[in-house]
């Protein structure tokens, strides 16, 4: 605060000598060396200082003075404004952006590469059932069948198995990061009636908040949802689309703390899936519990295809007459 | 003599006597204050008006909430969006009776008539205070939302203030889950 005064008053100073040099400079007297000791040199010319001398330097200290005085005010001036502007809130570092980005392709290589191991399970699953085989295992076609499946069957727990851990390792970076921030910028710092605030101010449209249908549960593919995630914080970063910054964040962050946990439980299933076969040495048959482990996988990777319209339309603002403003309104 | 004359004198204090007691038993019993009658009419402006006359008696300040709330049921029955600017009126009226204050003066209007939630606490951070009491916050925003309902959709008919409030609601309790679990994980 001291330091602050300091150079304000610094330009106050600055300030007064623009408005008091020519008689300052022109008061000054001449330096000589030894100077006499009883004459002083002085502008006979000047009227301020040849009057009263003595008036004349307690105006300058005064032009000093009224000069930092004019400077702190506007500092404090300014402070004021920008102390009733709302907070800023930073949600959405880049090392987030990054790491939503990253989780949603590494989910997409996974998809891909899962794709086809699953196809060729429903088709066999499907000639299985076509064929009948069920209870007639020792028939050498459905054993044949069967085995296949197994085998097709394994190959998917080791591509889970491989890329899971990868996944997760991003979706829980996601976490991490965006888990700081909330509780830095929205628990610690905001009251929750500066949290409506925030949220009230972030989506100024009044269609923006009254379309805003909860994007959590959403069904879909799981990299469509990442990616989805990343055009929501480019988006709500750049406050374009009048989406909240605060509100796509926790839709993020509890989106993802779910599918951490679907992801945990899918690891889980694999390992026991594969001890099952490992100690029965079953390859050949297949069991419900398989189908169901694939059903599973498809749920959460692929999702489901439908996905309903996030928006709907309001009638534009302004469409209506004006509304009252009563003087209790907040 | 004496004996006649104390015997008057006896019989005029006896008579005295009676009359003064007589008097006092007669002193005027104060007439019961008439009671404090909730408008029973249709129309709002007459609901209004007699409010008002009845809450001008100090007698009838602590019936308050009762003829508050019979001036929404009053108001929902002619839905309009006028209304809003009708209580507001009537509220700042109450507090310059001294009937209620600023304060429940803002939170009665504004429970009613406002998008906004008055259910929030503004003392301490989310983290410190708000999380702990979260499952009380849900239940009071949750019966404020039924109150907005009452305000805004049946008293105004105003569906995109009621959509607008019902959309913050669910917001609010989002961004709060969101908060407070991340606010858990740091204990």
């Amino acid at each position: 605060m001291t330091s602050i005064l300091g150079i304000f008053l610094a330009f106050g100073i600055f300030f007064a000598r623009s408005l008091a040099i020519p008689p300052v400079i022109a008061a000054r007297p001449p330096i000589t060396k030894n100077p006499p000791l009883k004459e002083v040199v002085v502008n006979p010319n000047n009227p301020i200082v040849s009057q009263n001398p003595k008036l004349f330097q307690i105006s300058v200290l005064l032009q000093f003075f009224w000069g930092g005085v004019l400077s702190s005010i506007l500092l404090f001036w300014n402070s004021f404004a920008v102390g009733a502007q709302p907070p800023t809130i930073r949600l959405f570092p880049t090392t987030v952006i990054e790491n939503v980005k990253e989780a949603g392709q590494v989910a997409r290589d996974m998809e891909i590469s899962l794709q086809d191991v699953i196809a060729d399970m429903e088709q066999q699953w499907k000639l299985y059932q076509e064929s009948k085989c069920e209870g007639y295992e020792g028939d050498e076609g459905c054993s044949q069948i069967s085995q296949q499946m197994g085998n097709k069957y394994l190959e998917m727990l080791s591509l889970m198995d491989s890329q899971l851990p990868q996944i997760e390792h991003s979706v829980q970076a996601t976490i991490d990061s965006l888990e700081n921030r909330l509780r830095q910028e929205l628990g610690q710092k905001l009251t929750a009636r500066d949290l409506q605030e925030v949220l009230v101010s972030e989506t100024a449209s009044d269609n923006q908040l009254s379309n805003r249908k909860s994007r959590r549960h959403s069904s879909g593919r799981l990299s469509e949802r990442f990616r989805q995630y990343y055009n929501l914080v480019l988006q709500a970063s750049s406050h374009t689309g009048g989406n909240s910054v605060a509100l796509a964040a926790a839709d993020i962050y509890l989106d993802s703390k779910e599918v951490l946990e679907l992801i945990q439980l899918t690891q889980g299933e694999i390992n026991r899936a594969r001890l099952m076969i490992e100690l029965r040495n079953q390859f050949g048959s297949v069991t419900p519990e398989m189908h169901e482990v694939v059903t599973g996988v498809k749920k959460i990777l692929l999702g489901e295809k439908d996905m309903a319209t996030a928006y709907e339309t309001l009638p534009p603002a302004g469409t209506f007459p004006e509304e009252y403003q009563s003087p209790l309104k907040f | 003599m004496l004996p006649q004359f104390i015997l008057r004198l006896s019989l005029y204090n006896s008579i005295v006597i009676s009359m003064a007691l007589w008097l006092s038993s007669c002193q005027t019993t104060p007439a019961p204050p008439p009671e404090c009658t909730l408008p029973q009419t249709t129309g709002v402006k007459q609901a209004f008006t007699h409010t008002r006359k009845e809450l001008s008696r100090s007698e009838c300040h602590f019936r308050f909430d009762a003829y508050f709330d019979r001036l929404l049921d009053t108001a929902a029955g002619d839905p309009n969006p006028q209304h809003s600017e009708h209580f507001s009126e009537f509220l700042i009226w109450a507090n310059s009776q001294d009937i209620i204050t600023r304060r429940n003066a803002e939170e009665y209007y504004n429970r009613y008539f406002n998008a906004k939630f008055v259910s929030l606490p503004n003392e301490y951070s989310n983290c410190a205070y708000t999380c702990r009491m979260k499952d009380e916050i849900v239940h009071n925003m949750k019966e404020e939302l039924r109150q907005k309902d009452k305000g805004l959709l049946k008293i105004m008919a105003n569906k995109r203030a009621y959509a607008r409030a019902n959309s913050l609601h669910d917001s609010i309790l989002t961004v709060l889950e969101a908060t407070c679990t991340a606010c858990a994980i740091s204990r």
